[in-house]
């Protein structure tokens, strides 16, 4: 087995990952740097990301509205001195990335313009028209290759940590195009894996979101904070679960039932205005929207498709000039996926799972309770966003804390010891796993799209947008008895060059895990908080759920649960008040 | 930056002779870069009708009976086709190659075309009008 | 509408026999199906061997480029029913070394990409600004469309240049390397313009214009290559009038 070691290893190379790169190529040039990811670091998800990324720039903002607007926003699940760290630092990383080339949207005369976003009192969205983040990944990637002490594995996917004496150093990973096994140590390892939607039907989520650092934690010992906090974003399209962006409605798009009727209004989110009002309506954050999407459809008010029921936003009334120059994207995505163009038309959206709120817990510093181990970005929880993130949040908080993890991690490699030799046997193990279980494996029965099917299914019916005990119980019966089958799942291709299922069933492994952990840990929380509904615990409880879950693995399979209390630094738990 | 190189065979495809056939755009441009030959080939005939013309007139008209000729008046109206491809591919390249930008938008593709079109063809009507003789 | 289609899909594996053949699959033909939503009804059904690389399948993120009867496309953007009644050939991009299957090798690319330098770059002592460069509408939209290159390749499999000598610098890289250039906040233009105009950089292009029909994005890097060649030129007059340094 071949085996190279450095100094910090990121696994992923979205936007997290490549911040967290540049901060330790900038904090100590001598650090050797190497960055594994499943796809060429300009394909990581962080391209889809639409509206924009908030930070304070506006002279008539300040940064106590943006933390307030966050924990406000969050059900007062964040902890505050994570939000007030982000929202102090995030407009010098926003500027950081305008110097290193992100053509930001601008005003006439040159300053960054800012648009409105759900649950922001203020306008502090900056946006680089409806591909933020496709420009954003671009300048981070394009500015990465400045520093050749980063070295990549493309194309490279982490099968495990590997773990000495209680510190992280390390990891097991196949290089897709030879089918190599490599074993790769590092006095540091940073997972910058983003998320996982894909252990749900129906998500924004690209192919590639399957949630891999958060199993790669989980078995390695590390909890998975708040993951029961899965956020559905109100507007997606039917067929497909492509994003159609919060900045649609920041522009002033509206939602509307099949009568044409604006139901918002009826959710205690304001009164209906011609253009938008900030925190209120359209713009409230995505929970209430996403859940009063349901109410709606329960009276029966929504319009019914081969996809399921749905809603209309409206964005006619923008024009044909403002919807090409703030929406372009919008406008290219439903002519080719809806065949619809929203000048003339209404566009058919419904709530779509878009983003997990949890994550490998971890401190300000990225830091996790496993020595060695950081993550940063969507894979971590820091926690920032709580129960319910806002939109324009999370490209910002991928720039603060991957960067911070990434200087954090190169003070904390100067003084570590060098990976142990013990790694090698561990490593040559799992080369052995993997040709026993999958490789060499050809009988056995059960496809890797199959259960995948299966258990994304299970979710939609036990961790939805409302759920009961008694939803929640039954897909934890089901996801044991798919982990039972997977045992016995068997590949169709047995080759080394370039093999996607077998990327595919080590993926499925890790959610299937992920799973477990988001139907646990919603269980055990009774209570209603953001994203997390339980119609049989209607109200929420910060007697005794002001408090973070914690899901550890566990011997029998199924996580334990504990919980940790939030931090609350100078904004108590209060009624989150949106439209009035 | 470096990734690391992939190490296991792989498989390169060569382009076949008639690459150019695929695709109308690659016939058009091998057609381009032919049609300058006959270019050449009729800056050669007017420099022979400028050296026949210079040599008296008993030259000037063993050209013209020369040209006359069935073969030449075939290999000349090719040529002249090749020619008028020759100026619409260099013009249909034009906006290929710049559009000129006002207020930082670009012109559009007709905004470039359309003054060399009409230059063209007001320069082809003067030149008829010389041949026909309504100008002197 | 028929309710099935079929594609045949170019096969390739190293390991086994190394020659190259085409299977056929039958796939169902749903309302607003793409090509790619097809391949992965094959793999996750059919036949699990079936390699190719997809990711946002929402036109973006520049995976899933192929040829779809014979032309580039992103098959996450390619409408099946626009190819009825089929059958619909598939093959890996052109002028690539084929992996396997649909997946090539673009690590060629990758190099050209750092080689022409496409990051922001300043001059030493140059006055860095406390908040953001200024930068007007107008000066964002000079270099706007060379931005929304999502590196998907279909320009170099469109590109007989880059078939017939790999080492043409090519389409994508020319339009980031300008996209730079053309950025008020840059000051690298002349160290990228270097690299631009020796061998195998802009000159070996012959204005095919092909990279310019199939790029997803309306890019153009066609333009892009030409405005390169028309700095080089007014770079190489200023140095023949000017050999003392008239910057």
């Amino acid at each position: 087995m071949e085996v190279t070691a450095h100094d910090i290893l990121l696994i992923g190379g979205g936007g997290a990952g490549l911040r967290a790169a540049i901060a330790i190529a900038e904090a100590n040039p001598r650090l050797d740097i190497a960055m594994v990811s499943k796809v060429y670091p300009m394909r990581s998800h962080t391209v889809s990301a639409e509206g924009g990324a908030a930070a304070v720039i506006a002279p008539n903002d300040s940064l106590d509205e943006h933390a307030y607007d966050t924990i406000s926003g969050s059900d007062w699940l964040a902890d505050q001195d994570a939000v007030e760290i982000f929202v102090n630092t995030v407009t010098q990383e926003m500027l950081r990335l305008e110097h290193w080339g992100c053509p930001w949207s601008r005003q006439p005369d040159g300053q960054i313009a800012v648009r409105p976003f759900g649950g922001m009192k203020k306008e502090r969205t900056w946006f680089a028209a409806d591909k933020t983040g496709f420009h954003m990944l671009h300048s981070l990637f394009q500015t990465s290759l400045k520093y050749g002490e980063i070295k990549r594995y493309d194309e490279t996917f982490a099968t495990k940590l590997l773990v000495d004496d209680g510190a992280v150093q390390g990891v097991v990973a196949i290089e897709l195009s030879s089918g190599k096994i490599r074993a790769i140590t590092a006095k540091a390892v940073i997972l910058c894996t983003g998320g996982c939607g894909r252990v749900f039907p129906f998500t924004t989520n690209a192919n590639i979101c399957t949630g891999d650092g958060m199993a790669l934690a989980y078995w390695a010992g590390a909890p998975l904070k708040d993951m029961e906090m899965m956020q559905y974003h109100p507007t997606g399209l039917p067929q497909t679960g492509i994003l159609i962006t919060e900045g649609s409605r920041g522009e002033g798009g509206w939602l509307v039932n099949k009568d044409g009727y604006r139901y918002l209004q009826d959710y205690d989110l304001g009164k209906p205005t011609p253009t938008p009002v900030l925190r209120s309506m359209e713009l409230g954050p995505r929970d209430r929207l996403s859940q009063a999407f349901v109410q709606e459809m329960e009276k029966g008010r929504t319009l019914k498709g081969p996809y399921g029921d749905y809603v209309h936003l409206d964005l006619r009334h923008l024009g044909e000039k403002k919807i090409d120059e703030k929406l372009p994207m919008v406008r290219e995505l439903c002519l080719n996926y809806s065949n619809i163009d929203p000048v003339h038309q209404m566009i058919p959206v419904r709530p779509v799972v878009h983003y997990m709120m949890g994550g490998v817990s971890t401190n300000v510093n990225g830091e996790t309770p496993l020595k060695g181990l950081y993550a940063a970005g969507e894979t971590a929880c820091v926690s920032m966003n709580g129960a319910n993130r806002l939109g324009s949040n999370s490209l910002g908080e991928l720039l603060v804390f991957g960067a911070r993890a990434g200087a954090h991690a190169a003070q904390y490699v100067t003084g570590a010891p060098e990976p142990s030799a013990r790694l090698l046997a561990q490593a040559a193990d799992e080369e052995k796993r993997i040709n026993r279980e999958y490789l060499n494996r050809t009988s056995g029965g059960e496809r890797v799209a199959v259960i995948r099917e299966e258990m994304q299914h299970a979710m939609e019916s036990a961790a939805g947008i409302y759920r009961t005990r008694k939803t929640l119980e039954e897909g934890a019966v089901k996801l044991a008895e798919l982990k039972q089958r997977f045992m016995a799942v068997a590949l169709d291709d047995h080759s080394r060059t370039f093999n996607t299922q077998l990327t595919s069933v080590l993926e499925l492994a890790g959610m299937l895990e992920i799973a477990e952990t988001i139907v646990h840990s919603a269980i055990a929380r009774e209570e209603s908080r953001g994203a997390h509904q339980r119609i049989d615990f209607p109200k929420r409880d910060d007697q005794k759920f002001l408090a973070h879950s914690l899901a550890y693995g566990n011997a029998q399979g199924v996580p334990r649960i504990e919980f940790a209390p939030v931090t609350i630094t100078r904004w108590p738990p209060g009624e989150r008040v949106y439209g009035r | 930056m470096a990734n690391a190189i992939p190490q296991s065979k792989t498989y390169r495809p060569s382009m076949p002779m008639t690459w150019w056939l695929e695709r109308w755009n690659y016939t058009w441009f091998i057609l381009r870069e032919l049609s300058s030959a006959f270019v050449a080939y009729w800056v050669v005939i007017t420099l022979l009708q400028i050296a026949a013309i210079s040599a008296g007139p008993v030259a000037y008209t063993n050209f013209r009976v020369w040209m006359s000729a069935p073969y030449m008046v075939a290999i000349n109206i090719i040529t002249f086709i090749f020619v008028i491809f020759h100026t619409l591919s260099w013009f249909r390249l034009v906006p290929q190659a710049m559009l000129p930008r006002i207020g930082g938008k670009r012109t559009s593709t007709t905004m470039t075309s359309a003054p060399m079109y009409a230059v063209w063809v007001v320069v082809s009507v003067i030149v008829g009008l010389f041949i026909m003789g309504i100008l002197p | 509408m028929a309710d099935k289609i079929t594609l045949e899909v170019a096969r390739y594996s190293p390991e086994h026999d190394g020659e190259r053949r085409f299977d056929r699959y039958e796939v169902p033909l749903h309302e607003n199906w793409m090509v790619l939503d097809a391949l992965n009804y094959i793999k996750d059904h059919i036949d699990g061997s079936v390699t190719f690389r997809w990711s946002c399948r929402m036109g973006i993120c520049g995976s899933c480029g192929m040829l779809v009867n014979g032309y580039e496309r992103l098959t996450c953007e390619a409408l099946l029913a626009d190819y009825l009644p089929g059958p619909i050939r598939v093959e890996p991009l052109k002028n690539f070394p084929v992996v396997r299957d649909l997946v090539v090798d673009i690590s060629d690319f990758m190099g050209k990409l750092e080689r022409v330098k496409p990051w922001i770059i300043r001059q030493p002592g140059a006055v860095e600004p406390q908040r953001e460069f200024l930068q007007t509408p107008e000066q964002l939209e000079t270099y706007k469309q060379y931005s929304f290159c999502i590196n998907c390749m279909l320009c170099y499999s469109a590109c007989p240049v880059y078939g017939l000598d790999p080492h043409f610098i090519g389409p994508a890289a020319s339009a980031l390397a300008l996209r730079y250039s053309t950025d008020s906040r840059d000051q690298g233009s002349e160290e990228r313009l270097d690299v631009m105009a020796q061998n195998e950089g802009v000159w070996d292009c012959t204005v095919i214009g092909e990279c310019s029909v199939v790029c997803p994005k309306h890019v153009d890097p066609s333009l892009a290559i030409q405005e390169y060649k028309i700095s080089a030129t007014k770079a190489w007059f200023r140095n023949l009038l000017m050999p003392w340094g008239g910057k």
